[in-house]
Parts: structure tokens; sequence; C-alpha cells
């Protein structure tokens, strides 16, 4: 049994200009110990779909309307509100985006590590502490006995992501979600960061969802990739699958989009045209259509579904099963003139 | 923190000496209208021994300098000077009506803090509910309500029609205020010189709660798993109280200070009022004490609530050295 199990997520936001449908039919699964990347541009659904994962929309206005999350065998979504206290921070944790304001600025940063050790493993003050000042240690603090005293303002970006990471493992969660862990901090901050959590994962066993933006950590760490776009997945494989043999031809933009010291000539960047759909007025058909240079009348009148197309790589483009239409990636290789 | 503390002491020097420069100069003759000699010499016929005699003992024909000089030492050591109408030192007549001031500012500030910090969370907690809206009305009346009328109306109220309405059998005493006046005396006064204070207390806590609680720090709270309670109470509270803490502290201070128009209103036997009736009599010597001893008291207010405000707010310990 997957140790996560997503079928058919929908999230939607009532909001005053209409319904923004943020997460529209997301399907996937997660393993013990394996890590999934969600890749997408901003807006593409990214964190709702793992906010919805944590019930951490923020309601009235934000609502699951559909779908099941189950982990372990238990549907999350009929939870009630103190078991979902229960399985946040324990049983799944999350680190977010933007460690300066991550963390709250008038508690030391062990005692915030300690909150979740308090709640969930039922420690008392001291213990927590004591606990808190392990994990420092664990992610790399160093002197982490007297930085754990020490508030959020006196840690660097990069200690707080590391502290953020700290608080997420505390209770020894079975899955860690991190939400662009690396876009607010410097490039060489990056690397260790990331680096950080493959040793934590290695250590705990956690399985990690990771949301980004950035291919180039997709290829570091994931088993699995996830494409989405405008709230819907578009395509979905291993790493290997989605990297090398692209179904998509947003996936493909993605990728020409980037820039690779192994295309020597021609070195120019080829980003995808156009905007971001609007996740309130959706456009018809396949989401993608009115970027996509292949699209033709059947794009704009009917959804693709999101079909199997070799065993365990999936993609929702009506063209994806047609063998004159697949680019491989020699064709990739061999120079973007394709087009 | 020693340091710190030491310093804002430090600071509050040239404050004190610019107060009095401004004060000092109500004193030199012919800065304000009228003749302070005639004012002190009142109904007795004015000889020239007599002028003679109170010249040298203010000290009226020294230099400015000299006199300010003198002033200055004489406020220091606790001499504020003698009123002109009714001949006692100031400093006495003050410690006398102060207490009753901070009586007043003391139960003020009780009904601010517990009034406007529960409204502004139950405000903030169930926004747009009934309570949000009436809490959002109440004060937008209550801080364009001129006080003093607000302390008439409340005199009229409780004081008159109350009692018509029980019979006399139940009302809250509006006149008779004995010195030091009982506790069912201060009631009135007190809400009436809270109400607008409460009101901004409201609303501050309202705003302050309300951004605490978008917060990305409150995210993290609840994906920690914590429960609601402690996400309000105490992630988004101490965030959100800084600000109103400053509030109260500083209000404080002005309340201390006597409340000129709440005291004239209601007979209330403090400061404010004494400052008001020395005013209408051009009683100088009074009038410039109790400044001084306000603005003093609204300093050493301010020192308290800058220690507590960086207890509260770890960030700007140390003076700002951090970060």
């Amino acid at each position: 049994m997957a140790l996560l199990e997503v079928n058919n997520l929908k999230s939607q936001f009532f909001t005053r200009d209409g319904v923004v449908k943020a997460v529209d039919g997301v399907s996937f699964t997660l393993n013990e110990g394996q890590t999934l990347a969600i890749v997408g541009e901003s807006g593409s659904g990214k964190s709702v779909t793992a906010l919805s994962l944590m019930r951490l929309i923020q309601e009235p206005q934000g609502r699951i309307v559909d779908g099941e999350v189950v982990l372990s065998g238990e549907d999350v979504l009929k939870l009630n509100d103190s078991q979902v206290r229960a399985m946040r921070g324990n049983r799944i944790a999350m680190i977010f985006q933007d460690p300066m304001t991550s963390l709250n600025p008038v508690f030391r940063v062990g005692f915030q590590i300690g909150e979740a050790l308090r709640v969930h493993k039922g420690m008392n003050r001291e213990q927590a502490a004591q606990r808190a000042v392990e994990m420092l240690e664990l992610v790399g603090i160093p002197n982490a006995a007297h930085r754990a005293k020490d508030y959020p303002h006196q840690f660097s970006g990069g200690m707080r992501q590391r502290a953020m990471i700290a608080m997420a493992l505390a209770c020894d969660p079975d899955i860690l979600i991190a939400d662009e862990p690396t876009t607010a901090l410097d490039v060489t901050i990056q690397a260790q960061i990331l680096e950080l959590m493959l040793e934590m994962q290695q250590r705990t066993g956690a399985a990690i969802i990771m949301i980004t933006h950035d291919l180039g950590v997709v290829a570091d760490m994931a088993d699995d990739v996830m494409v989405m776009y405008g709230g819907r997945q578009v395509e979905y494989g291993t790493a290997d699958h989605v990297f090398y043999n692209p179904l998509h031809p947003y996936t493909w933009g993605l990728l020409d989009s980037l820039p690779r010291h192994d295309i020597s000539e021609k070195g120019e960047l080829c980003p995808i045209q156009g905007q971001p759909p609007s996740l309130i007025d959706i456009p018809s058909g396949c989401a993608f259509h009115p970027r996509c240079p292949h699209a033709r009348e059947i794009c704009r009148t009917s959804i693709p579904d999101l079909k199997e197309i070799e065993p365990g790589h999936r993609s929702a483009c009506h063209f994806s099963s047609d063998p004159r239409f697949r680019r491989t990636i020699a064709a990739s290789q061999s120079g973007r003139e394709v087009r | 923190m020693l340091k710190y503390v030491v310093r804002r002491v430090l600071q509050m020097i040239p404050v004190f000496l610019g107060v009095t420069l401004l004060l000092f100069m109500l004193r030199i003759p012919g800065f304000l209208p009228g003749d302070p000699i005639q004012l002190i010499v009142g109904e007795r016929e004015l000889t020239p021994a007599l002028r003679k005699q109170i010249e040298e003992k203010n000290r009226l024909n020294d230099p400015l300098p000299e006199q300010y000089v003198w002033y200055v030492s004489n406020i220091v050591q606790g001499d504020l000077g003698d009123s002109y109408q009714k001949g006692r030192p100031v400093a006495d007549i003050l410690t006398d009506k102060f207490p009753n001031s901070f009586r007043l500012a003391f139960a003020a500030i009780i009904v601010e803090i517990v009034i406007g910090i529960l409204a502004g969370i139950i405000s903030a907690v169930k926004q747009y509910s009934f309570w949000d809206v009436l809490v959002t009305l109440s004060t937008s009346i209550l801080v364009s309500v001129p006080v003093f009328w607000l302390g008439l109306l409340l005199q009229m109220f409780f004081g008159i029609q109350v009692r018509e309405w029980t019979g006399g059998a139940f009302s809250l005493p509006i006149t008779g205020m004995g010195d030091p006046p009982d506790l069912a005396h201060i009631i009135l006064p007190a809400i009436t010189l809270a109400s607008v204070s409460t009101a901004y207390v409201a609303r501050i806590m309202r705003s302050q709660m309300l951004e605490a609680m978008s917060q990305d720090y409150i995210r993290t709270a609840k994906a920690k798993g914590l429960t609601e309670r402690v996400v309000v109470f105490r992630h988004a509270l101490k965030n959100a109280l800084i600000p109103v803490v400053t509030f109260i502290g500083i209000d404080l201070g002005f309340l201390m200070g006597g409340a000129i128009l709440t005291e004239s209103v209601f007979q209330w036997p403090g400061v404010g009022r004494e400052i008001y009736l020395a005013v209408l009599q051009r009683d100088w010597p009074v009038v410039m004490g109790g400044v001084i001893v306000i603005v003093l008291i609204v300093m050493l207010v301010n020192l308290i609530v800058d220690i507590s405000y960086a207890i509260l707010d770890p960030r700007i310990r140390y003076g700002g050295a951090a970060e």
C-alpha cells in the first residue's frame, strides 16, 4: 500500500471575482522514502495542492471540494479538527518558501522547534528544549545549545531554513512537504539546503514532496515528477521519463526555457510565449492550448485525459500517443529547431 | 539591557531642560499680560517696600540666565514656588491633588485594557460577525464624541434618568465628590476618561490581530498541529500586543498627567482641575509646577513602556544592536 494516495483532489477559492479552480483533479501516489517533485509556473496550483494535503487552505474562502487524500489507509479529508491537528507536524510536516517570515519573530528558535514535540510527543518543556537542541545540531547549526536561545532575527536566511527543517523533522514525520524551500535563498545556500534535505531523508526515511519551479532541483532530488499547469496535472512519471522522454508540449517548453551547458551552439533560451492562465477563467479544452505551438482544433474543444502512454508515464495531451508527434531526447538534444 | 536603560534615562535630561526653559518664559515680567507682582499682592495695597520684597524673594531683578539657573535648581530640589492665590507651596498643592488623578487614571486604564483588548480580540477572531460590527461601529462613534459631552450625557443618564426610572432605588452619584472620592464616584469619570482610548485600543488590537493572523508564521504554527487557541493567543497575540502596549503606555502617561476636561466636568479634585482653575486665576506657579510634574511623569511612563516593549519584542533589545 502506498504511503499517500491522492485521488482527484479539487480545491477551489470562492472570491468576489469568481471561483478560482486552483487545484482541478490532481491524483498521485507517494511511497515511503520516495521523493516526488511537483513542478510548474507560479499559479499552477502547486502550493495549493500541498496546503490541501495538510488541510491548511484558508477557510471559508478556500475549500477542498472533491477528492481523497489517503494517508496510510485513512482519508485525511474526512478527519475531524483534532485528528487533523494530530496529523499536522506529526505525520506530515511542511517547510515554507520564505524562512524570513515563516518563523515567529517573538519566540526563541528552540522554543518554536520544541512546540510540536510538546503537542505530539507529550514532552515537557525541558525535554522539548533538549530535543530542539539535538535537532539543531542535526541540521548543522554550530553551537546549537547556545543558538537555540536566539531569536529568528539573529539567524541568517540559510540558518533559518535549517531551523525550519529541524522544526519539520522534529516529530519524525512520514512525509515532509517542502514548498519552494530554496527560492528565497542565495544560490550557494540553496545547494547546502538541498544537500541537507537529502541527508535528512536518508537518516529519517521520510518521503518528500518537493514543490519547485526549479528543474535543476528536480533533477537532483526527485524520483517522480508531476508537472502542473492551470491547476491540472499535465505530465506524471519518473524523473528519467520526464527529463529524457517528455511527452507534453508544456514540459518541452519548460525544459527548453532552461539554460543548459550541454548545448553549446545556438545557446539562446526559448521561453514559453504568453502568460499562465487565470485560474478563474481557465481556457476551454486543454488549458495550455493558447500557448501551445502545436495546438489544433480538438485542443480548444476537449479537455485531454491524463493517459498512461508508457508504463508509469502519463501525459494529458491529445497527441502524446502519436509517435510522429513525440519528441525524443535525441531530437531535443540535437537542437531546438524541431519547431 | 542596563546600558539601554541608562542611555534612555540620560536622554531624559535635555527634554527636561527644554521644558523648564519654555516654562521659565512664563515668569519673565512682561511676557504674559498683567503684572505678576500685582497678582501676588492681590487686594493688598502695593507699597514700594512690598514690591521690593517680592522682587527680591523671586529674584526678578537678577539677569535672566541667573534667574533660570536659580529656577531650575529650585525645581531639582523639589521647590516649585508658592501659589499666588493660596500662598501655599505649589509642591504641597500638587501632592494633595495627584493621588486623586492617579486613582482616576488607574481606573480608566483598567477599563481601557480590559474592555479595549477584549473587544479587539473578539472583533478580529470573529471577523464580520455581529460582535465585530458592534465593536467597529461603537468605536467609530466613541472616538468622535467630545469627552465633556459624553461626561454630561452619562451624568444625565445614570445620575438622573436611571434614578427616575427605578424610583430612586438606583443611580450613580454625580455630585458630592469627597476628597478623596469613594469608589461609586469614580465609575462615571473613569468611563468617560477611558472612552476614546478604549475605542482606539480596540481598533488597534483588531487590526494588529488581523494582520498577525495573516502572517506566514501563523501558517507555520498551524502546520505544527497547534490548536487554534494556541495559535491565536500565543503566536498571534504576542505579536499583535506590541503596538497596543505602546499605545496604552503612552496613554497612561497622559491620563496620569490629569484629565482637564473630565476632571472639570465631574468636579474631580485632581491635578487637571487644579491646573484649569489656576489658568483661570492666572496662578502661574501652579500651572508651571503642575506642567513640570506632568512632564516628568510622562517621561517616566514612556521609559517604562520602552523597557516593556523591549521585553515583548526581542528585535529591539540592546537598542537595535542586533541584526
